[in-house]
C-alpha cells in the first residue's frame, strides 16, 4: 500500500453477494408494519437534555493571586469565561495537533511521499508550528489568571471531535495521502477557530492579544494551504498522472500556492507583553470611551 | 487431518509461547474479509474468555496445589490466546459494528448448533435463544441506521435477515421462567455437551460486551437499548447455563470445556477463508489439544477417571460457519409466539395471566421499551431508510416516503 486506492474484494456492497441478494432483498416486504419514525429517538434526546448537567463546567481560576494580577481589564467575572474557554480549547488543539504530526511524520517514513506532497522539513515546520501556538496559548491563560493545566468545557468537546482524527492517525493501515485528508480537517477548523479566538479578542478590545492571534491565524492558512496543495498533488497523480491537475480545476479554492513551500519556521511570539497598567491598556478604550482605531488590527468586521 | 481427543497431546505447554508483537497481530479487514471471519473471531473471543472465568472459578473450588497449579499454567496461555484473537478485531469496527458481529454469532452458531442439537429438549432451547438473538439484530441495525447513517447490511453481507424476532420488549422474564432442566451427564451425547458450553461461552461474552461499551453511547436510547439488551443476554446465560447437568465434576467440566476449544478451532480451521488467520486456528487448534492432554491427566490422576469415560475418539461435525436463513425463517414462522412457562415453553395464549414474567416486563417497560423506541416504524433497506424518503417533503416534522 503506497499511498494509493487499491482495488480487491471489497465485500460491503449488495452486488459482491450475488446468491444472497435477491434473499436479502425480500427482508422489506417481510417486515411487519410498526408506527413511528426516528422521531421517537429525537424526542428521547430532548427529554434526556431536560435534565442533562453541562459535561464540564468551567474551572476556577488558577490562583486568586493571579486573578489580582490579571491584567486584561475586561476579562473579569462572567464575560471573561468565554475568552479563557475558547483559549483554553485552542491550546488544547494545538497540544494534540503537535501530535498528530508527529503522527503524520510516521506515515512519511512508512509511506513516503510524492511529487507535490509533503517532504519531512515540511511537517517538521508545520509540528513546531504547532508546539510554538501551543507555548502561546499557555502563556496567554497564565496572563488571564487561568489555569492553563484544566481542561475547559470547549476543549473537551473539541478533544472529542479530534478523536477521529487521531483515530485515523494512528491505524497503521492508513497511508500518508489518508492521513492528509485528516490533518486538512483538523487545519480547517483550527483556521475558523483561531479566526474565532481573534474576533473575541478583537471584541473583547484587546487589540495586542487580537493581534498576535491574528499572526498565528496567518501561519494556520499557510498549513492549510499547504495540506490541501499536498492532497491535490496526490489525488491528481493517482488520478491524472498529473500532480497539478487538481490545482487548476478547483476554481473557487485560493490556493497560494500549487506546490508546497518551505516554512518561514518563525515564532509567532517571543513573549507576551503585559499590557500597561495605567489605565491605557492599548485597547482602543481611554477612560472608559472608545477612542481611534476601532478597525486598526486584525478585525475582519 | 483426524483428531483424537484421548490420545492426542497437541503442543507441549512449554512450547506454548508468546511475545507482545505475536499478540498484536494486523487484525482482519471488516470490509473486505468474509462476516464468518468476523463471526469466527468473535466466537472465539468469547470462548477463551468463557476458559478463563471457568478455570478462576475452579481454583477458587478446590484446595489442591496441583489442580490450582495446572489451571494456572493452563489459563495463562489460554489469556494470550485470547488477546491474540481479541485484538484481530479492528479499530475502525465500531463497538455497534463489533456488536452487528456478536449478533450475527449469535444467530448464525446458534442455528447451526440447534440443527445439529441431537437432544430435542436442547434443540428447543438454541431455537427459543436464536429468535431473541434475531430480535436484537433489528434493534441494532435500526440503531445503527438512526444514529450512524449505515446499512448494517454492509458488515452482514446479506448472510443474515434484519427482520423482526420476538420482540425484545416481552424477552424480559421473571428468573423462575428463565431455567431450563439440564442434560444427564451420564445420558447426554457428547455433542449436546459441546454445543452448550459453545453457546453459553458465546452468550457470556455477549453480555460482559454489552456491558462494557452500553456507556460509551452518547444517545440516550443507544444507552437504553444497551442496558435493555444486556439485560436479555443476562437471562440467556442463565438459560444456558442451566441447560448443563451440575452433577458433571469440576474436573469433567474441565476437560469437556477443553474438547469445546478443540472443537471450535477444529471448526474454525475448516471454515477460515483468509489464510493468515486460519494459521493462528491451525496454531491454537494444537494448543487445545496440548491443553486438553493436561486436564485429561488431572482427570486421572485426581479422579482416578479415564477421559474416554466423557469424550468421544473422534471429533462430531465441526459447527457450519454460513448462513443458516432458510432455517431461521422456519424457525422464525413457527416459534415466534412461543413463551417460557418454568422449564416449558409454551404459546403466549397459554402463558397464565398469573405468570410473574408479565409483571416483571410490566415494570421494566412501564416507562416506555427502548427497543421499541429505537426501531419505530423502522424497516432494513438497503442503503438505509433514508433510501426511501423523498428529500423534498423531509421537512417541518414530516417525513415522506416516497
Amino acid at each position: 500500500m503506497k499511498n494509493s486506492i487499491e482495488m480487491g474484494l471489497n465485500r460491503s456492497g449488495l452486488a459482491t453477494a450475488p446468491r444472497m441478494a435477491p434473499q436479502v432483498l425480500q427482508v422489506p416486504g417481510m417486515t411487519p408494519k410498526s408506527s413511528g419514525d426516528a422521531r421517537v429517538i429525537a424526542n428521547e434526546r430532548v427529554s434526556y437534555s431536560k435534565d442533562a448537567e453541562p459535561a464540564a463546567t468551567m474551572p476556577p481560576p488558577g490562583t486568586l493571586k493571579e486573578l489580582a494580577k490579571t491584567t486584561v481589564k475586561l476579562l473579569k467575572g462572567q464575560k471573561s469565561m468565554v475568552l479563557v474557554d475558547k483559549v483554553a480549547e485552542r491550546m488544547a488543539f494545538e497540544r494534540g495537533g503537535t501530535r498528530l504530526y508527529e503522527a503524520l511524520l510516521s506515515k512519511l517514513d512508512a509511506f513516503g511521499s510524492w511529487e507535490g506532497g509533503p517532504q519531512r522539513a515540511d511537517l517538521e515546520s508545520i509540528m513546531r508550528d504547532e508546539l510554538t501556538h501551543f507555548h502561546f496559548l499557555a502563556e496567554v491563560m497564565g496572563m488571564l489568571g487561568a489555569d492553563a493545566t484544566a481542561v475547559t468545557p470547549s476543549a473537551e468537546v473539541h478533544d472529542l471531535l479530534t478523536s477521529g482524527l487521531r483515530m485515523v492517525l494512528a491505524d497503521p493501515r492508513t497511508d500518508l495521502r489518508t492521513c492528509l485528508e485528516a490533518m486538512l480537517q483538523a487545519e480547517l477548523v483550527d483556521n475558523d477557530c483561531w479566526q474565532t479566538l481573534m474576533k473575541l479578542a478583537f471584541a473583547y478590545e484587546e487589540l495586542q492579544l487580537a493581534e498576535r492571534f491574528q499572526r498565528c491565524l496567518e501561519e494556520e492558512r499557510v498549513h492549510l494551504n499547504r495540506v490541501r496543495s499536498w492532497l491535490s498533488a496526490g489525488l491528481g497523480g493517482e488520478a491524472f498522472g498529473d500532480p497539478r491537475k487538481l490545482a487548476v480545476s478547483e476554481p473557487w479554492v485560493q490556493h497560494v500556492a500549487a506546490l508546497p513551500r518551505p516554512s518561514t519556521g518563525r515564532r509567532p511570539h517571543k513573549t507576551i507583553k503585559r499590557a500597561p497598567t495605567n489605565g491605557r491598556r492599548g485597547n482602543g478604550r481611554a477612560n472608559g470611551k472608545r477612542t481611534t482605531g476601532r478597525n486598526r488590527r486584525g478585525g475582519d468586521r | 487431518m483426524a483428531i483424537d481427543l484421548i490420545k492426542d497431546r497437541g503442543t507441549p505447554l512449554d512450547r506454548q509461547k508468546f511475545t507482545w508483537r505475536d499478540l498484536v497481530q494486523p487484525p482482519y479487514r471488516k470490509l473486505n474479509d468474509d462476516a464468518f471471519t468476523r463471526v469466527r473471531v468473535i466466537l472465539m473471543n468469547g470462548i477463551e474468555a468463557h476458559m478463563n472465568r471457568t478455570s478462576h472459578a475452579f481454583a477458587r473450588m478446590t484446595a489442591s496445589n496441583a489442580l490450582k497449579l495446572a489451571l494456572a499454567k493452563v489459563r495463562r496461555i489460554e489469556q494470550h490466546q485470547q488477546t491474540l484473537v481479541n485484538w484481530l478485531n479492528p479499530a475502525d469496527q465500531s463497538p455497534l459494528e463489533t456488536t452487528l458481529g456478536f449478533e450475527q454469532v449469535a444467530i448464525e452458531v446458534t442455528a447451526a448448533v440447534a440443527q445439529n442439537e441431537p437432544d430435542a429438549y436442547l434443540a428447543q432451547c438454541y431455537r427459543y435463544g436464536l429468535l431473541e438473538d434475531f430480535d436484537h439484530m433489528y434493534r441494532f441495525g435500526a440503531l445503527y441506521d438512526r444514529l450512524e447513517g449505515k446499512d448494517a447490511n454492509t458488515l452482514l453481507q446479506s448472510y443474515t435477515d434484519i427482520l423482526p424476532g420476538r420482540p425484545t420488549a416481552v424477552e424480559h422474564r421473571d428468573p423462575a421462567d428463565e431455567l431450563r432442566y439440564p442434560y444427564d451427564r451420564r445420558k447426554a451425547a457428547p455433542l449436546s455437551k459441546l454445543h452448550a458450553t459453545t453457546i453459553l461461552a458465546a452468550e457470556n461474552m455477549t453480555h460482559d460486551y454489552y456491558m462494557v461499551i452500553g456507556p460509551m453511547f452518547p444517545d440516550p436510547t443507544a444507552r437504553q437499548l444497551y442496558a435493555e439488551i444486556a439485560s436479555i443476554e443476562e437471562q440467556h446465560v442463565t438459560h444456558y447455563e442451566s441447560m448443563i447437568d451440575p452433577d458433571e465434576t469440576m474436573l469433567e467440566k474441565w476437560v469437556l470445556a477443553e474438547a469445546m476449544e478443540v472443537y471450535n478451532y477444529y471448526g474454525c480451521v475448516k471454515s477460515e477463508s483468509n489464510p493468515r488467520i486460519r494459521a493462528i486456528w491451525e496454531r491454537f487448534l494444537d494448543y487445545e489439544l496440548g491443553h486438553l492432554a493436561v486436564a485429561r491427566e488431572m482427570f486421572q490422576e485426581l479422579e482416578g477417571r479415564d477421559a474416554s469415560e466423557i469424550l468421544p475418539q473422534r471429533l462430531p461435525e465441526p459447527i457450519a460457519f454460513e448462513s443458516q436463513r432458510a432455517f431461521v425463517r422456519k424457525t422464525l414462522q413457527a416459534e415466534v409466539d412461543l413463551r417460557a412457562h418454568g422449564t416449558q415453553f409454551v404459546d403466549k395464549s397459554e402463558l397464565p395471566r398469573s405468570s410473574p414474567s408479565h409483571a416483571y416486563r410490566e415494570q421494566l417497560n412501564s416507562e416506555g421499551s427502548p427497543s421499541e423506541k429505537a426501531t419505530a416504524g423502522w424497516v432494513w433497506m438497503p442503503g438505509t431508510e433514508l433510501m426511501a424518503f423523498d428529500a423534498s417533503k423531509f421537512n417541518n416534522g414530516k417525513r415522506v416516503k416516497s
